[in-house]
């Protein structure tokens, strides 16, 4: 799954949630972050409940190419790690 | 822009006037430790909030002037008038900064330079430079009190309240601040309580965090960071050695302990160690004292349980805040407006009850509606003084503004506010705020003379320019007054001959021709200055008050200065009036504006004979005829009354059919058709769904008084 927006916000996190549970149903999360520059604490914490999600169902749960600034914010959040990001 | 957003930029204005305020009091007065305090404040404040909203540029700005304000406070700089005039700028740059980080602009290579250039000025201002840049990250080391002993290591930890996304605010631009007081040592995200995904509420919150944060700021300034949420969160901070709280918070949480042990918060390792030590030596003196209990004192043990509880209850008590003291609220005015038109609609509604009740003869109803009545009344001041503002606060800015125009034109001034304390409303405040601006640059530029002036003629160097507010017969004056020149009466009545507003054969009071200089494109300045002078103010000056519903004077006298009397009413929206009937038309006289109510009698009649006054205690009093007036119908009423009203210097008595008594008057406009009818300024509706015509008495005077001369 590719999130092709450049920013994603409190606005976004009912639609983000919807495609997230659907790529549940498929088995494994995959999200190239890529694009995403900026997020708000609100995408983040729904990152961390599909991670939740996925370790419940032992199934795969991925963030990759992760942008410099998109980098930043996760450390300043503290959710490096937790998120597990990686690079591709 | 968002709630918020606007909400930053009233405190970012609020503390840039209280700033110019302590500059300009400190340029007047000399300096003093209150001022340098406000000084110090506003600048932290701006950096804080700055940095709550991610704007960099002005938190790095707001950095330095601070560092070097808090340099000044301490004494380790004296503060110089050259300083004084260097904050001054920084003040207008931080404006400009603010502007342009909220309607999200690039800044310029003009605002750039100036940002250089000024950081460079403050810098060399700092008694060693170096030392008061921020501590490198890597020369950090993680320990209390380092090198000055200033540093100390905090523990915050808070948790978002579950509708923390609707406050509007980030609190990634919050942790991301952090950095920039000092240095962020370590951030756990607490995230046991977010659902799964199926679960979750996505607009709902449940993380928290634990922040290790080492800076040389106090409680008070991390408290502050959170100043913008401080009801979205559960906040505690303390000092991360303080093992007492950090047990507490353990103890708050399951869990949670373990979580900040496998983090790499040391000093929770640290009661790990000393719980177990505890633990120890309570089971120790536990058995020692069973041991005890079963010999001889029976208490010991509640005695050492409640020794221990009341440090915790302590130390709690000074890191929670009573965030339930009292407190100030910033509201958007939209929201008094709507609440006070919804009192006004309510008051219409009453007065239909009102109406009502006495059309049945319904006495239990009639009372109701008298109770209800005196109820609105009373919240409908309580509203009102929601709106209104001490007049100084916003006057204190002219101070700055009379001397940097004092400068520029090398006069010198002395300005004086009077009245400081007189309410308005905040409304009228501001909308009146340009206008004076006008009239008191107009005051330096033309009215004050030149020292060397002032002195050939026998007047001090110094210029005074006066502005003086005080509450008059339900409106409030404003006057600007000078020492100056005065106003050149043949030159203003040649200019407006010259432009076709007067004729040559005019018979023009010098008071009136003085007024021409309200009419657009009249400027008697044979310099145009950046000032003034160009003719097209004054008009402007004269509408936007008569927007206001207020009026505009000048009196003069040639060598002796000028003197601008401005009155506005008390309120916009509903005043007390007096309900009135003149023909088959009920009309509202504002009730602050009548002196007494008289029967015209026949005494009073015969005195007039035909003239249109009336002898009033040895005074003339000049009447205005409403039914005429208005063109009304003659009605058949027994009784004819003078309604005595002053407005000013000014009295007039209008004459009516009928006395009705107080009405609460909420003001609605005519509409564009009637907006030009003289004498009336609005209208109301009545109980009985009647309209009623408020009288515009200023207006009605000016015509008497004009019909006289």
């Amino acid at each position: 799954m590719i999130i092709d927006k450049n920013e994603l916000s409190i606005y976004d996190v009912e639609e983000l949630r919807k495609e997230l549970l659907t790529q549940l149903t498929s088995g494994e999360i995959k999200i190239d972050i890529s694009h995403i520059e900026k997020v708000d604490m609100s995408v983040i914490q729904l990152f961390i409940a599909a991670k939740k999600s996925c370790i419940e169902s032992s199934i795969l749960f991925q963030l990759s190419n992760a942008s410099e600034e998109l980098h930043a914010i996760f450390e300043h959040a503290g959710c490096l790690s937790l998120l597990g990001v990686c690079d591709e | 822009m968002n709630e918020e957003l606007d909400l930053f930029i009233e405190d970012v204005d609020e503390q840039l006037t209280l700033m110019e305020d302590a500059l300009v009091s400190m340029q007047e007065n000399g300096v003093n430790d209150e001022s340098i305090g406000a000084l110090f404040r506003a600048m932290h404040t701006i950096k804080g909030t700055a940095g709550m909203f991610g704007f960099n540029t002005i938190v790095s700005f707001a950095h330095i002037a601070e560092n070097l304000l808090s340099d000044v406070r301490e004494g380790k700089v004296i503060l110089t008038p050259q300083m004084i005039e260097t904050f001054l700028q920084a003040k207008d740059h931080t404006q400009n900064l603010t502007n342009l980080a909220v309607n999200n602009e690039v800044i310029d290579t003009q605002t750039q330079n100036k940002n250089d250039a000024l950081l460079e000025v403050l810098k060399s201002m700092l008694p060693n430079a170096n030392s008061k840049e921020v501590v490198k990250k890597e020369d950090r080391k993680m320990q209390v009190d380092e090198d000055d002993g200033s540093q100390k290591i905090w523990h915050i930890s808070f948790r978002l309240k579950s509708n923390f996304f609707s406050s509007g605010m980030d609190i990634i631009n919050i942790l991301s601040f952090f950095s920039m007081l000092g240095e962020v040592k370590n951030t756990l995200c607490i995230d046991s309580k977010v659902p799964n995904l199926e679960k979750i509420n996505p607009t709902e919150s449940f993380i928290g965090y634990e922040v290790l944060f080492l800076s040389d700021s106090s409680h008070a300034d991390i408290e502050e960071i959170f100043a913008f949420i401080i009801n979205d969160v559960e906040l505690e901070i303390f000092l991360a050695d303080d093992v007492v709280m950090l047990e507490a918070l353990c103890n708050k949480e399951e869990g949670l302990k373990e979580k900040l042990i496998s983090a790499g918060f040391e000093f929770v390792e640290k009661i790990q160690k000393n719980t177990s030590d505890k633990e120890k030596n309570f089971t120790e003196e536990a058995v020692f004292v069973e041991e005890r209990i079963l010999t001889e004192e029976p208490c010991t043990i509640q005695k050492h349980v409640t020794q221990e509880l009341p440090s915790i209850q302590e130390a709690q008590g000074i890191t929670k805040k009573d965030i339930s003291k009292n407190f100030s609220l910033r509201v958007d005015s939209n929201k008094i407006d709507q609440l006070i038109n919804q009192i006004s609609e309510m008051v219409i509604a009453n007065a239909k009850v009102s109406q009502r009740a006495d059309t049945l003869d319904d006495n239990e109803l009639s009372e109701s509606a008298i109770i209800l009545s005196d109820m609105l009344e009373e919240i409908r001041t309580s509203v009102m003084n929601i709106r209104m503002v001490q007049v100084g606060d916003s006057f204190n800015k002219f101070k700055r503004i009379v001397n940097d125009v004092a400068k520029k034109v090398s006069k010198e001034i002395e300005f004086s506010i009077i009245g400081g304390e007189t309410e308005l409303d905040k409304m009228v405040v501001e909308k009146i705020s340009d206008p004076l601006m006008h009239m008191l640059r107009n005051s330096i530029d033309h009215g004050i003379e030149t020292p060397e002036e002032r002195k050939s003629l026998g007047k001090s160097k110094k210029g005074n320019v006066t502005l003086k507010t005080y509450p008059d017969a339900g409106t409030i004056v404003i006057e600007i007054s000078d020492d100056g020149r005065g106003l050149s009466r043949d030159k203003i009545l040649a200019k407006a001959i010259a432009s076709g507003l007067v004729n040559e054969s005019n018979t023009l009071k010098d008071k009136e021709i003085y007024n021409l200089i309200f009419s657009a494109g009249l400027s008697t300045a044979e310099k145009v200055s950046s000032i003034s002078g160009r003719g097209v103010g004054m008009d402007v000056v004269k509408r936007n008050i008569e927007a206001l519903r207020g009026t505009v004077e000048i009196d003069s006298k040639a060598g002796e200065g000028s003197l601008f009397t401005i009155r506005l009413p008390l309120t916009l929206a509903i005043i007390d009036g007096f309900l009135v009937q003149s023909g088959n038309t009920k009309y509202i006289i504002p009730l602050e504006m009548i002196q007494e109510c008289i029967e015209l009698d026949a005494s009073h009649k015969k005195e007039m004979d035909g003239n249109a006054y009336i002898n009033l205690r040895d005074s003339i009093l000049p009447l205005v005829d409403v039914r005429n007036y208005f063109n009304e119908e003659k009605t058949k009423s027994i009784r004819e009354n003078i309604v005595v009203v002053r407005y000013g210097d000014y009295k007039i008595g209008m004459m009516v059919d009928e006395l009705f008594g107080e009405f609460q008057t909420v003001i609605k406009p005519l509409g564009e058709v009637f907006s030009n009818v003289p004498g009336i300024s609005g209208g109301t509706i009545l109980g009985s769904g009647e309209i009623a015509l408020i009288f515009d008495i200023p207006k009605l005077m000016e015509h008497k008084i004009r019909e006289i001369k």
